[in-house]
Parts: C-alpha cells; structure tokens; sequence
C-alpha cells in the first residue's frame, strides 16, 4: 500500500489532539503539506514558542509566559476579590472583557462525580491555601451555568462560607439579545432573583 | 410504501405516515448525561418513557442563547421530539419543553450528589432500547421527592429507589432465605448478606462464603422499603444502625450486580461529611485536598 511516511507521521501527531479524528488529521496534514513553505516555518515557530514559554501560573493556574503571571503580578488589580474559573480560556474571556480588576483562580475543570470528575481532582486546595494566606473578602463563583458548574459552585461555596469570606456568584438571568417568549423556568426564576432597580 | 397504496389514502393522512418515515417522534424523557460536541453541540442520552436510553445531539446547546442549552441539562425532565436517523444511532433535537428543571436538587448539594448517583445507577443498569413497565415513572417520582423531602431522609429514599428498581430489573436480592442453601432464616439467628452471592447467607453458608453481618431487622426493613409506596417514604424512622446496615446495597450488592463501582457514591459520602463537619464546627480549620 502506497504511503508517504512524513505525511503519516503528521496524521499520527494530529490525531492525538483533542477532538481531531483520522480523518481530521487527514485533512489538516494535506493542507500543510499543500501549503507554502513561510505557512509551515510560521506553524512550527508557533509551536515551538508554546511549548518552550509558556507555563502554568504557580498561584492561579493561568497559562501565561512568567511564574506568576502578570496578573498575579500586577500591583494596580484588586487583591481582595478572586474569580473563580473552570478552565484557564475562561480567564482569556474575562480579560477580553476588561470589567474585571481582581485575581483569578482556575480550577481545571468542574465536578462532575459521573465523569469521574470529584473534588479531590480540582485544584480547590489552591485555592484554600490562598484565602486562608492572602486577604481575600470576596470569592466569585463563574463555574458555568449548568448542572456541573453548579455542584462545583455549591461545594466551594460550602468550604468558604464557613471562614466568613463574601462567597458570589456570577448572575445568571436572560442573556443579552434574548427573547423572553423562549426562556425557560430556570432562566427566568434566576432572572427574577436577580432583579435590580432601575 | 407501495405505490398502489398510496392511491387509496387521502393526502392528509398520507402527509402523516410520511412524516413517520421521516422518523419524528416525540417521547417525555429524564437528561441523564451531556457531552460536549464541537464548539457548539451537545450530545445528550436520555431516558424516554418509552424507548429506553435515547442518544441525540442538540445543535447549538453549547452556545448561552440557545434553545436547547437551559432544556439538556442533567436532571432535567422533559419533552422531546427528536428526528430519528436511518444511518446512525444518535437522534437529533428538533424541539425541546423543559416539564421541570428540578431546581430544588440543583440548588442544595447533598440532594444534587444523590441527583448524580441516581443518574448513574440508570446510566448503567439500562441497556436496551426498551424502558421497562414503571421505571419511568419509579425515577420521576424519586426525582420529585429528592427535591423535597426533608434531608434526613434521603438515604431511605435512595434505598428504596435501589430496591425498587433492581426488583423492576429483575435483579432484586434474594431476601426470602439462604441464598446458598435456601434455609429459612430466624429472627432469633444471626444473618450475613453478601453482594457478591446475591443475598442473605445463612451462619453455616457465611462460614464458606464471604458475608456481611447485618441484623435481622434490616432485612425486613430491605423487603419493607421496596414495595413500600415512595409517597410514605418521607414519614419513617429509621434508626441509625439499620440506615448504616442498608449501605450494603449501594457498596456491595449493586457493584457486585453491575461489575464496576458507581462513581458517584463517594461524592454523596464526601459532601455528607463535610455538611457534618460545616454543621458541627462553625470555625473548624480550613479543609485542605
């Protein structure tokens, strides 16, 4: 059977990212070997940048290009409040947001006890070790609003509360655009509990 | 359909059954798990009143202004109707009516943490593409008292759930007598109950079996809780040495039924303890993983 080896051997590395199946890989490794030769040295320096830079915030489990990232750094944020995020791209949208002047704290995932996901595999006693170490008044739950986020939500809640820190969660309600005619009970009992006046 | 035949039907009805070929059906079902799909869908298995477990994706549940997003989440019981694909076993979400959200287990963890073992306990046991006669309901009606009744009560009503739903299956412990031996077993002797053999042991049989010894009143309490009507549950007392005893089920009969542990029981255990620990110390030391 007539096969080209390098081109193999891409399909291999391709394969085994997430979400990328056979014929995924594929397609992405026909592409590059179609394309110009400044597309692949951009792709490869890319890569090879990645991997050789960038690390895992000690503190808040951010990505970021220093060991503590900047913001963990930066002496103008709020360090009295932490956020609260699943996954550190979430980080990426709060910043792209710009609202945001406090610390973050990334877990690495949500529980989720029938994934296999429990507690003890989140970063939570980081997050412990900080409020109890740094000031910190205010704790920011942004776990996702589903059933994962929520259990992960409640159960931090239920170990901070306790140390009389300010526990939060984001507001959840009808989003931005939205028609009311299609919201559901859930979205509109939040909705209603976090009502404000105008 | 054969061309003949079509000739003899009226439209609107042929419009009908030709909508039956295309596959759409409509089916009540309980959101059991969620998967991410892509960037922006959702695969979903339910439990449907009828066609057992159900596989389907929701395009676009992923995005916050979807109309999927707040009706597939875990736990959800619903209204569904779903186009049925001819080449591939995942169905797709064509419309989607949320019967209730149950936010009362979602807002409190301890009733969420049975939320996730009941959830399990299904995701496992049911296999085909049938529900079988009062399982539906038996799960509904569970789910609508996790969401109220008082928290003592839970364990009981779990209990209760197994046993009702391993009868259901037809795989319910042999309380009757010695399992091995099928000697009747006196209140006045000592009983041993061993998952792994499916049942209470007698003291001779215990001796070359493995088994757990367990008082004689759990047993009555085993064969009381699964044909006991669930709406009574919330009412009993049960004494702290017999809800300990019934943890035979959960940790011993169910895995030994099922051949793999359920996940999600250690997190009932891990938050039952720390409700413990939150109710008995207000300034107790940080719990560190």
């Amino acid at each position: 059977m007539y096969s080209v080896k390098s081109i193999d051997k891409l399909i291999k590395e391709f394969s085994n990212l997430p979400g990328i199946g056979e014929k995924s890989a594929q397609r992405l490794a026909l592409f590059i070997s179609r394309a110009s030769k400044e597309y692949g040295k951009g792709l490869m320096e890319a890569i090879r940048e990645v991997m050789e830079k960038v690390e895992y915030c000690s503190i808040c489990g951010s990505p970021a290009e220093t060991d503590p990232c900047p913001i963990c750094q930066d002496k103008t944020r709020d360090k009295s409040i932490i956020c609260v995020v699943e996954e550190p791209w979430d980080v990426f949208v709060f910043e792209k947001a710009g609202k945001f002047r406090g610390l973050y704290h990334v877990l690495g995932g949500a529980i989720s006890p029938t994934k296999g996901m429990n507690p003890e595999d989140l970063n939570i006693g980081g997050l412990l070790k900080r409020v109890k170490s740094e000031k910190i008044q205010e704790v920011i739950l942004a776990t996702d609003p589903n059933t994962d986020g929520q259990a992960t939500a409640l159960y931090i809640a239920k170990l901070l509360k306790r140390r009389g820190i300010n526990v939060t969660r984001l507001g959840m309600g009808l989003p931005v655009g939205g028609d009311l005619e299609f919201a559901d009970e859930d979205t509109l009992s939040h909705a209603l509990n976090g009502r404000r006046a105008m | 359909m054969e061309d003949g035949l079509c000739e003899l039907i009226p439209q609107g009805l042929l419009n009908q059954i030709k909508d039956e070929d295309m596959r759409l059906y409509k089916t009540d079902g309980i959101v059991l798990s969620d998967y991410e799909l892509g960037d922006q869908d959702k695969i979903i298995t339910l439990l449907s009143d009828r066609y057992g477990k159900i596989r389907a994706v929701a395009k676009g549940a992923r995005r916050l202004k979807s109309r999927f997003a707040p009706a597939v989440q875990m736990l959800s019981y619903i209204t569904a109707v779903l186009y049925k694909s001819k080449r591939i076993e995942v169905d797709t979400f064509n419309e989607c009516k949320i019967n209730s959200s149950f936010l009362g287990i979602r807002n409190e963890l301890i009733r969420l943490a049975y939320g996730y073992y009941s959830v399990e306990l299904i995701m496992k046991f049911i296999r085909g593409a049938e529900t079988p006669p009062f399982l539906f309901d038996l799960v509904l009606r569970m789910l609508f008292l996790l969401e109220r009744i008082p928290k003592e009560g839970l364990p009981i009503l779990m209990r209760s759930f197994e046993l009702k739903m391993l009868t259901i299956l037809g795989y319910r412990p042999y309380l009757a007598g010695c399992v091995e031996c099928h000697s009747r077993v006196e209140k006045s002797r000592q009983v041993y109950f061993s998952g792994y053999e499916g049942g209470i042991l007698c003291p001779n049989c215990s001796r070359k079996k493995t088994g757990e010894l367990i008082s004689f009143k759990t047993i009555q309490w085993m064969k009381f809780l699964r044909t006991i009507s669930q709406d009574k549950l919330a009412h009993l007392r049960v004494s702290q040495k017999v809800r300990e005893e019934l943890k035979v089920i959960p940790e011993s009969y169910i895995p030994n039924r099922l051949g793999e542990e359920i996940m999600s029981y250690s997190f009932i255990e891990a938050v039952g303890a720390l409700e413990r620990e939150v109710n008995t110390s207000k300034k107790a030391p940080l719990r560190l993983n």
